[in-house]
């Protein structure tokens, strides 16, 4: 895993409104042939917790298209990334 | 055919005068009518006859013998053994004769032991040594059982190696000085070429013959600690190793790690597709010093070159001691344990494929030789048989009788051996394996058939076994392959086995299964394909209810409602009439809701009940179990894939379209109730086809208990109104709720009491459509392809059918 201070940020409209982002994380799955990035934008959900969002995107195309997460088998995988960044030692 | 039955049991007839034919008729049909008249004293009495009557034709064989060296005296050479075990001749000194064709080893001891007592006294003592040692000259170059018979010995009998000369590698005890084996067993010296399988004789051995096996306390065994620290050092495989994806070159920016791991924060991963305007990344500065690990590809290369190139006796080590327990206590990764299972189930595999080919093998010479002697039994009946013909009838009869009853031992010691390396051994490791991985006593599923004990069936299966036993111990060629066939027979038609739906699979009380089978509920094909639909349809479930949370929600509708409400805050009576009104709608419309989300719920314990059971099959990709099955599985999981997403698609179109606005909540609601009334409507249509062939299946399969399969199918089929209803009533209670404005916060408390889970429902109902329409369709694909049942049941029972047959032609 490598830390930065700062991974950047991107802009989306979201329902109809402008909207900077923080970029959180970036990844790569080979299977697939996809990378993928996790953002927010800082808002909280009713239930108390912070939004994150994860499109993929095709490596070769860039970002000219963010792609939605579409399979159980992606979701798990980001949910395990998550659990290897809170687990991992380092970063702090 | 003689059909003159014998009271055997009136002490006025000497039955040791009877011929086996007429003995044997009267015998079995003086027990079948004991048996139905449950007459237990006389079937006592009658079996105790057939073993006087047996003991009778012993003596008489042997009287046969002495009486046949008397002819031969006067005209053969005689051989004598001198203390140097040379064979010098002498006249007029008789010999014991050869061991016949048709005499099993014991009995021609028996001979050999009334012969040296009767007629040479001097020799008793030599021939207690002989007998022992089997040390019977240099010079026979046959390996003969018995006594060594001289070069002119030329019958080729199975016996003991007999010296340096011998080249045929025949099982026996090992002879001669030269010979460093020393143990009973096919080693033949360093002429031998023909590698016969036998003991494992000593570090001399040039023949590499398997042979005993090893104490896992002797040095070359290492311990388990040893063989895992070996597969896993360095290689620090983790939980999300095993996972069909894997995450590459990370790059986290550092305030989330802090925030993430501080524990002060939590997230919802949410899925968004939004227009993007502009991105910004900053690559990564990599940090210094940690080591780079290999990509977690290549981690498991490694791990499964290393577990590949484990000995056998490491994987024995494995196999014994890596218990449930011990996985456990190492702590050991799913990943780890995946791939040490696939190599113990391969080698048990293995093992089992070579056992149930022999057993294929002897079953079809048994079953072939039993056709014959039918055949040649039938022509002996024939009256235009003659005399000369039947006495030739009779050799060759005797020839396919011959070595059958060692032969239905190999059977029946096959049989066990292979249940035993599966439900033992390469089962138990399995059970435990999966057990470890999913933390789920998986082996509490895997239920032995109940049934109400069979008596009938039960002393017939008895008698059968204990006849069978006693032929084999007596070598009894003859009456070993029939009581074997007859057994077979008896198995095979009480478990009723028809040309059903599902192939040769048995629909009485017992399960034929001839060969070895797995005891994996998971690995029966039919449950399997149950249970991929099912996994399915659980994801299903998962995804829409994302669906469900993400882009609705019906608290914010009611609450757009409310505030809508509050807004106008218009109340008056007809208002408030309307109130009631709808009021009452909705609760009448609830007991629908109610009985809706009852069968549903069915469909939902049944499906998350396998959600761990998929997640775990689907992460291994169903390694445990019969490889041809993963290509079945890869089509079907592909055509499930399609209409799973089809659905998905339908659901998620309407969805999206709602979040932009261009159908309202309501109309949203209706499209998806068409989807799924349209959904509901397959199910009933294929469930009704399925289900009678799935009921039957699942009572009678002796392995597994699908009632709770078969009860959830059941009530979602056996109540189709109450899904129906429950979508319509949704749709109408939305569009009333929609006409109802200018409602104070209190009405709108009636419309809280709606189930606010209704996308869940919906799905569900979809789900089990798709469930009934998957198993439907592969089921009916799988038995086409012949894919249930196995080819020796089926020759049993065209062996049965063909019999039936000759018996009805007979009787007309």
């Amino acid at each position: 895993m490598d830390y930065t201070d700062d991974l950047g940020k991107l802009k989306i409209i979201k329902n109809g409104v402008e909207t900077e982002c923080d970029i959180l994380f970036t990844f790569t799955c080979e299977e697939l042939g996809k990378n993928y990035i996790g953002y927010t934008d800082g808002t909280i959900s009713k239930n108390g917790r912070k939004n994150i969002y994860v499109n993929s995107y095709d490596p070769i195309l860039g970002f000219k298209q963010l792609e939605d997460v579409k399979t159980k088998a992606e979701m798990d995988m980001i949910q395990d990334v998550l659990k290897q960044i809170d687990q991992d030692e380092g970063g702090i | 055919m003689d059909n003159k039955l014998i009271n055997l049991l009136d002490p006025n007839i000497d039955t040791s005068k009877l011929s086996e034919e007429e003995f044997k008729n009267s015998y079995h049909a003086m027990m079948r009518q004991f048996d139905k008249e449950n007459d237990e004293a006389s079937m006592v009495q009658l079996n105790a006859i057939q073993d006087e009557y047996k003991r009778s034709k012993i003596a008489d064989k042997k009287n046969e013998n002495i009486s046949q060296f008397s002819e031969n005296l006067e005209n053969e050479d005689i051989y004598l053994y001198d203390d140097k075990k040379n064979i010098i001749k002498e006249n007029g000194i008789p010999r014991p004769r050869y061991r016949k064709a048709d005499e099993s080893i014991k009995e021609y001891e028996e001979f050999l032991s009334d012969f040296y007592e009767k007629i040479f006294p001097r020799l008793q003592e030599r021939k207690q040594t002989d007998i022992k040692t089997g040390d019977y000259g240099k010079n026979n170059k046959l390996g003969i059982s018995g006594p060594v018979l001289g070069e002119e010995n030329n019958l080729g009998i199975p016996g003991p190696v007999l010296g340096e000369e011998n080249n045929l590698g025949i099982p026996g005890p090992v002879l001669g000085e030269e010979n460093n084996l020393g143990i009973p067993g096919p080693v033949l010296g360093e002429d031998n070429t023909q590698r016969i399988p036998g003991p494992v004789i000593g570090d001399d051995n040039r023949l590499g013959l398997p042979g005993p096996t090893k104490n896992l306390n002797e040095k070359n065994y290492r311990t388990l600690e040893e063989i895992l620290q070996e597969i896993n050092e360095g290689l620090e495989i983790k939980a999300s190793d095993d996972r069909k994806y894997k995450a590459a070159q990370l790059s986290i920016a550092r305030q989330f790690k802090e925030e993430l791991s501080s524990g002060e924060f939590l997230y919802n991963i949410s899925r968004l597709v939004p227009a993007l305007l502009s991105i910004s990344i900053v690559a990564a500065r990599k940090l210094l010093s940690t080591p780079k690990l290999k990509t977690t590809k290549e981690r498991l290369q490694t791990l499964q070159e290393r577990i590949s190139n484990l000995s056998n006796e490491d994987m024995e080590v494995v196999r014994k001691e890596l218990v449930l327990g011990k996985a456990n206590e190492k702590g050991l990764q799913g990943a780890v344990l995946t791939m040490l299972n696939e190599r113990v189930q391969a080698m048990a595999n293995e093992e089992v494929s070579n056992i149930n080919s022999q057993i294929s093998n002897d079953f079809r010479e048994a079953f072939e030789a039993f056709g014959v002697i039918g055949v040649i039994n039938e022509r002996l009946r024939d009256e235009n048989t003659t005399k000369e013909e039947k006495e030739k009838l009779e050799k060759v009869k005797q020839k396919y009788y011959n070595g059958k009853a060692e032969l239905i031992e190999r059977i029946r010691n096959n049989q066990q051996k292979g249940a035993e390396i599966l439900s033992g051994g390469a089962e138990g490791f399995s059970q435990d394996i999966k057990a470890a991985q999913t933390k789920m006593n998986l082996v509490g599923k895997i239920r032995a058939k109940r049934s109400v004990w069979d008596d009938e069936l039960g002393a017939q299966e008895a008698e059968y076994s204990k006849k069978e036993k006693e032929a084999i111990q007596k070598g009894n060629d003859e009456d070993a392959l029939n009581t074997f066939i007859a057994w077979e027979q008896l198995k095979s038609q009480s478990t009723n086995i028809e040309q059903g739906f599902f192939g040769k699979y048995s629909k009485g009380s017992r399960y034929y299964t001839p060969l070895i089978n797995r005891l994996d509920y998971r690995d029966d094909p039919l449950v399997k394909d149950v249970l991929t639909t099912v996994a399915v349809v659980s994801a299903a479930i998962g995804t829409y209810n994302a669906v469900k949370t993400h882009k609705y929600d019906d608290q914010q509708l009611l609450d757009q409602e409310q505030k809508r409400a509050t807004s106008v805050n218009e109340q008056n009576e007809a208002v408030m009439e309307q109130v009631h009104k709808t009021g009452k709608e909705i609760t009448r419309k609830r007991k629908d809701f109610n009985e809706g989300m009852q069968e549903n719920a069915y469909s939902d314990t049944l499906n998350f009940g396998n959600l761990r059971e998929r997640a775990d099959l689907n992460d291994h990709k169903w390694r445990i179990g019969d490889p041809n099955y993963e290509q079945a599985d890869a089509l079907s999981h592909d055509a499930t894939h399609q209409l799973f997403d089809s659905t998905k698609q339908q659901f998620e179109d309407i969805a999206s379209r709602q979040a932009a606005k261009e159908i309202t909540a309501q109309q949203a609601i209706k499209e998806i109730a068409n989807v799924s009334s349209k959904n509901n409507q397959i199910l009933q249509e294929q469930l009704k086809d399925t289900l009678p062939n799935f009921e039957s299946y699942a009572q009678n399969h002796p392995l597994l208990d699908m009632e709770g399969y078969n009860r959830a199918i059941e009530n979602i089929i056996s109540n189709p109104e109450a899904i129906l209803k429950m979508n319509e009533g949704m749709v109408e209670v939305t569009k009333l709720g929609k006409s109802l404005k200018g409602l104070s916060p209190v009405e709108m408390e009636v419309l809280k009491s709606i189930p606010s889970d209704m996308y869940t429902t919906l799905a569900s109902t979809a789900s089990a459509a798709l469930l009934a329409t998957k198993v439907s369709q592969t089921t009916q694909t799988n038995y086409k392809q012949g894919k249930y049942g196995n080819e020796l049941t089926k020759m049993v029972e065209e062996s049965y059918q063909n019999q039936a047959a000759t018996t009805q032609t007979k009787s007309k």
